[in-house]
Parts: C-alpha cells; sequence; structure tokens
C-alpha cells in the first residue's frame, strides 16, 4: 500500500487521524523518514493531524540548558582567571599600545601638506590626529605640549585613552553575555516542555 | 533544516533480532529498513500546537499580543521617523565640523555601531523600524501606482545591492561622507529620494527588497542570528490555501519583503514587521530562538551573489580599518611612488580594488582545492563563502566598537551642544583602548570560532564523502582572515568625531 505521507521531519509528523490511532506509523530507520500506511488520507476524506511520536522524556537528547550552564560556567570560569592575572601581572597596560603612543609615519602623499608625527592625511586633504578627533582638545594639547604635564584635564585624558585594562567592565559584559544565553536557553526549554505535556495546542499562536 | 537534529537516534528502540524471536515480525512491508510503530512506544499521542514542535515566542502571552496589536512595528517606527528627521536636519544645517555635529555623531558613533549587532540580536529588525521606507509606505498609500516589482530587479536584485555597497563604500573615502556632516546629510537624502521613488512606482518596499545597501549587509548578517521567524509548513499544507502571510488579509497587508513565510527557510528577506503573524488565522507562525549561525549550514541552495558580499565585506572591513590605521599613509605613500601621482582618488581607488579583489580571489582558490566531483569551484564557492559571514560581523562590530566605546561620549556631548547646555568633560571615550582592545579579541574570537564549525557544518554535508578535504583549503583561508583581523586590531586606530 503506498504511504500517505512521506515527511523528513521527526518528531512531528501529519499523518492521518485513523492512521495515528491504529497506530500505523512507520519509520526507516536509516534516514529518519516516517510512512504513514493504512486508513484514510485527506483524498479519501479523512482529516490530517500532527502528532508527536515521540515518548515526552525525549529519549538521549541532550538538555539545551546543559549547554547553556556549561557555557556561563566556562565563561566565569574564564573570567576568575582573567581577574587573578590581572592582579598577579598588574595589568596589560604596558603590553597593549595606547592612542598616546603612535608609531612615527611617513610623509604625506601631498607634498603640499605638512603632516606631523601622528597624523595623518585625511581624503579632503586635512589632516587629523591619530586618536584624537580634528579639534585639537584641551587636554590633548596639554599632553603634546609637555608629556610630563599633569593638569586634571591630562590626567583625565590619559586614563580613557591609555590606563590598564578594565576586567571589571570586561567581566560584567560577558556575565551579561552569559546570562543572555542562559535565558534564552531557559526559555526555549520551558515552552518545550509546556508542548510536550500538550498545555500548548490552543493558547498562544492561533489569534482567532 | 534545523529540525533535522530532532531526529530521534534508532538507538533507543532496540532493533528486534530475527533470530532472538520466537516469531517473525508481522510486518506486510518486506523493506528491513520499517518497523512498526509500537517499537517506537507510540504510546502517548499529544496533538501539536499550530506552530509545530519547536519552541515558540508567541507563545508568551504578552509578546504574542504585542506583536498582533496595532501599536506593532507603528510605536518603534514612529520613533525612528522624530530621530532621523532630526538627523537629516542637524546633518543638513548644523555645525559643519564633524565634532560639533549631533547628526553625524548619532549616525557614524552611535547608530552605524549598533546596526551590526542590531542584525545580530534582531535579525532584520531594524529594516522595520528604518525610517526611509517608513516614509515610502505612507507615500505609497496615497500616491502609489504600486506596479509589480521588475523582472531584472528579481532575478539581479542582490547583484545590484553588492555594487551598490561597494560604490558607497567607494565613495565615503573619496568624497569623505563620514567625516562631513553634510556629505552624511546627502547621502541619507540620496537613500531617502530613492525609497521615495521606488515606493511611488512599484508595489511594496521594493527598494528594501533589491537595491537598498543596509538589504545585503542586514540580509547577510541577520542570518546569523538566534532570532528566526518561519512558519509550521505542516500546518500550513493542511489547512491553508489562501496563503495570508504572503499575500496579507484584512487584519496587516501582505508580506512587504515579497516572501512566503510559509516557505521561508532563511532570515535573509524577513524584517520581522509581524504582517503573517497578524494575517495568519492558522497560528502556524513560529518566532524561535535558535543556535547562532546554524542557518548556515542548512541552506538547501547556496547564492553565490551572498557568498560574494561576504567576501566583499571582508574587504570593506580591511579597507575600513586601513584607512584609520597609522600605517594607512606610509601605505598610500607607496602607492603614490608605483603610481608617479600623488591624486588620493586614483590611488586610493587601486589600493580598495586590491583590498575587494584578494578575498573573492583567495576563495575562490580555497573552492578550486576544495570542491569535489560532484560540484563546481563557483558551487563550492557559494556554499563555502556562508561560512566567512559570521568573521565578517564580528571583525565589523569589533572595528565598530571602537567608535562605540572609545568616543561614545560624542553624542550626549554634542546633544547637549544643539541643546545648549554645558558638557564639562573632555574625552568622548567611554572605556580605555586597552579595555576596547581586549573586548574586539574577544568578539573576533568568538566570530572566528563561529567561521571555523559553520565551515567544518558545510564541509560535513549530506553526500559528502570527502570532509577533511573540502574543509582544509577554507581552515587555511579563514586562519589568514583572523590573523589580518587580529593584526589591524592591534594598531592605534583614529577617531570619527
Amino acid at each position: 500500500m503506498a504511504p500517505h505521507v512521506t515527511y523528513p521531519v521527526l518528531p512531528t509528523l501529519v499523518v492521518c487521524r485513523r492512521c495515528a490511532e491504529a497506530g500505523a506509523i512507520r519509520r526507516d530507520r536509516v534516514g529518519g523518514f516516517v510512512e504513514a500506511a493504512g486508513g484514510g488520507s485527506r483524498t479519501e476524506g479523512g482529516s490530517l493531524t500532527q502528532v508527536r511520536t515521540a515518548a515526552p522524556q525525549e529519549r538521549g537528547r541532550p538538555r539545551v540548558s546543559r549547554v547553556a550552564g556549561g557555557v556561563a560556567a566556562a565563561i566565569l570560569l574564564a573570567l576568575l582567571f582573567a581577574y587573578a592575572f590581572s592582579m598577579s601581572a598588574g595589568g596589560m597596560d604596558g603590553m597593549m599600545m595606547s592612542n598616546a603612543a603612535l608609531p612615527q609615519d611617513g610623509a604625506a602623499a601631498d607634498p603640499a601638506v605638512p603632516v606631523a608625527d601622528g597624523q595623518m592625511v585625511m581624503p579632503d586633504g586635512s589632516t587629523m590626529d591619530m586618536g584624537a578627533h580634528p579639534s585639537e582638545s584641551p587636554a590633548a594639547a596639554a599632553t603634546d605640549a609637555d608629556p610630563a604635564a599633569s593638569t586634571p584635564a591630562a590626567a583625565e585624558h590619559e586614563m580613557v585613552m591609555g590606563g590598564a585594562i578594565n576586567w571589571y567592565v570586561i567581566g560584567g559584559l560577558l556575565a551579561l553575555i552569559a546570562a543572555g544565553i542562559a535565558l534564552a536557553a531557559g526559555l526555549n526549554e520551558h515552552l518545550e516542555r509546556r508542548i510536550a505535556t500538550g498545555r500548548l495546542v490552543t493558547e498562544g499562536a492561533c489569534g482567532e | 533544516m534545523s529540525s533535522g537534529k530532532r531526529v530521534h537516534r534508532p538507538t533507543a528502540v532496540a532493533r528486534p533480532s530475527r533470530s532472538a524471536t520466537a516469531e517473525p515480525l508481522a510486518d506486510p512491508d518486506p523493506r528491513p529498513e520499517l518497523y512498526p510503530v509500537e517499537d517506537l512506544r507510540l504510546a502517548e499521542v499529544i496533538p501539536l500546537p499550530p506552530s509545530g514542535d519547536r519552541p515558540n515566542l508567541l507563545h508568551i502571552g504578552p509578546l504574542n499580543a504585542f506583536l498582533r496589536s496595532r501599536w506593532y512595528p507603528a510605536i518603534f517606527q514612529i520613533v525612528g521617523v522624530l530621530v532621523f528627521a532630526f538627523i537629516m536636519i542637524e546633518t543638513l544645517f548644523g555645525p559643519s565640523t564633524v565634532h560639533d555635529n549631533a547628526g553625524s555623531a548619532i549616525v557614524w558613533i552611535l547608530w552605524w555601531p549598533l546596526l551590526p549587532l542590531s542584525y545580530f540580536m534582531l535579525a532584520r529588525f531594524w529594516c522595520t523600524v528604518c525610517p526611509f521606507p517608513v516614509v515610502g509606505d505612507l507615500l505609497q498609500r496615497f500616491a502609489g501606482m504600486r506596479l509589480p516589482m521588475p523582472a531584472f530587479l528579481k532575478k539581479y536584485g542582490l547583484w545590484i545591492i553588492d555594487a551598490w555597497f561597494i560604490g558607497i563604500t567607494w565613495a565615503d573615502h573619496v568624497f569623505g561622507i563620514v567625516e562631513s556632516p553634510r556629505g552624511t546629510g546627502y547621502l541619507l537624502l540620496m537613500i531617502l529620494a530613492g525609497v521615495l521613488t521606488m515606493s511611488l512606482v512599484f508595489e511594496r518596499r521594493t527598494f528594501c527588497r533589491s537595491v537598498c545597501f543596509l538589504g545585503g549587509l542586514s540580509g547577510n548578517y541577520s542570518m546569523a542570528s538566534p532570532l528566526a521567524l518561519r512558519a509550521n509548513r505542516a500546518n500550513c499544507k493542511d489547512k491553508c490555501n489562501e496563503m495570508w502571510c504572503a499575500n496579507g488579509s484584512e487584519r496587516a497587508a501582505a508580506c512587504p519583503m515579497f516572501e512566503t513565510p510559509r516557505t521561508m527557510q532563511t532570515n535573509r528577506e524577513c524584517n520581522l514587521c509581524g504582517n503573517c503573524i497578524k494575517s495568519c488565522p492558522h497560528g502556524s507562525l513560529r518566532l524561535e530562538i535558535r543556535k547562532p549561525t546554524s542557518e548556515f549550514w542548512h541552506i538547501n541552495k547556496a547564492r553565490i551573489e551572498v557568498a560574494f558580499l561576504a567576501m566583499i565585506l571582508v574587504g570593506v572591513v580591511i579597507i575600513q580599518n586601513l584607512t584609520m590605521l597609522s600605517v594607512w599613509q606610509p601605505l598610500l605613500n607607496w602607492v603614490a611612488g608605483l603610481t608617479g601621482s600623488t591624486n588620493f582618488t586614483l590611488n586610493f581607488t587601486i589600493i580598495f580594488t586590491i583590498a575587494m579583489v584578494l578575498p573573492l580571489a583567495a576563495l575562490a582558490l580555497a573552492s578550486r582545492f576544495s570542491r569535489g566531483d560532484d560540484e563546481t569551484t563557483m558551487q563550492n564557492f557559494a556554499r563555502f563563502g556562508y561560512a566567512i559571514i559570521p568573521l565578517d560581523l564580528a571583525a565589523h562590530m569589533a572595528h565598530n566598537l571602537f567608535h562605540l566605546l572609545g568616543e561614545g561620549l560624542a553624542v550626549p556631548r554634542t546633544l547637549a551642544l544643539f541643546f545648549g547646555l554645558q558638557w564639562t568633560l573632555v574625552d568622548d571615550g567611554l572605556l580605555n583602548t586597552s579595555t576596547i582592545q581586549v573586548l574586539q579579541y574577544l568578539m573576533l574570537g568568538a566570530g572566528a570560532a563561529a567561521t571555523v564549525y559553520a565551515a567544518y557544518r558545510i564541509a560535513r554535508r549530506a553526500g559528502q564523502t570527502r570532509t577533511v578535504r573540502a574543509l582544509v583549503p577554507h581552515l587555511l583561508l579563514i586562519c589568514l582572515l583572523i590573523a589580518v583581523n587580529a593584526y589591524m586590531f592591534t594598531l592605534p586606530m583614529s577617531h570619527r568625531a
């Protein structure tokens, strides 16, 4: 007998009700295809329905929240290590290049435009300080004029542009990401469980 | 198709041994692979919701109600139109220096850096909020001719988008669009003019689907998104002959992007406007959270235009980085020495062309070595081009992170200037450079891992017999691209405002 439906998606099947009730559903173990045989089909006046063929315990399937928990735990561990490293190494600011200390560049493409060290020629012919906006800020000016200057403005500029890595911010962002992943996975699992228990047949999706 | 993973392992059901059983199975079908359903313990037949067996965010009551209400997406669109009206006025008539212009700051330091992140987190939701087509929709409602989209746009739309994206990037550097508030204003005006013209003549959002240069970017990036709108095709096939989702109903208009949500398998053209959710009377639509980037290895028919854009984006990010780095000027000088000309446009165009062509050539070369006997180089190019998209996205976000966090305070500063308020902070940085660099590397690392995994999954496609041979050339290319990007993020970068 020719199958009424061949549908490559499990565990959702579309079979005629009589097939489902009679249990006349077969599974191709190799390809995961499903055939429903026997009973009536839509063309024969039967009605189609969707059924869940698997037992609710979802045998052998890893839960998503475990993965999310693993990711979150890994990130938090990494954070701990990173924080410990930052404490022991005293920060990595010495290893990182700050915008205040730039390599020396060559001359400009247009010889008519004089280019100082640490500047870049823009398409319109103007020059721009690397690591600063085109209009010279008082702090940058103070720093350029005297590298040892310790005005409050220069101190603030140095704090923003140079300085040590802020591991608290990085840790906070990573924790936020981990929380987001865990939340999404938990939400997915919650919704899946409600489907598995048959509580979402009529509620929610259909607005009519 | 993602639900392919949901196939239950046959190990859960012991295959009955014919020698061990006293009676042979009463199976009228002679094929040995078929087993009676009793073996699978179909003890419990649980009816499914109309949207199928996958988790559906629309099952969260308040979210479902909001997405079906008339306020979605109108509330976001109203805010978007107001903000961009301010931006256009400010960029066209405000201060002429980028440092002091609030419009420029909002566009290039806030909106542009957040855009790739938004495409990743919320797929193409921005395209629904985008104020330009919203104005176009209004115009179309009252004066639109509503002609069908021309066939050539349907066929070559993505190529047009690719070409325009390259052109805009080139023009940005040659005419200094980002560095000039007026340039930004003219760019926005040009987009608005294009949208209004297309909306006046053609139906729905023809501009967004076939012309908008951001459409290509958003299409590529949104494929990596964990958020996706899909339909339960089984339910559609069973209950629907009218295709309300595509054609619209009295509750909502037709899909503005000319999509048919019931058969949609990709995020590329879905704006998450919610029209199909409102229109479908059968509740077949589902908004799902899935594994990020999983779409790349479930693509049935890879499109070469998408892969082309993915590689072009590699070049664009390299160019965007290069022009803000201290190595840019020596490079420009070196090219000037080769050409014997100090003409910026000429020298830049040469570097730009090389930056665009090199990644394409590299992927073509990798595909030449990777392809099996059953596919052409171009088919392999198209398949594996998708794998580069996560790296594009990560590199793009990492680059923009510098602008967002390194000069993010330029937005409140320029706004304070606009409203005549005092602003005492000297620097615009939210974080220092070292911290931003660490975040850039983390982002690049995540993108690199996603790209490598996507390439692995693509290489391991069904029917592929030589997975390792297919994978290795592309892995080498990916490593090269990662190294180039990582190197560029070690160099100091100039600010936009």
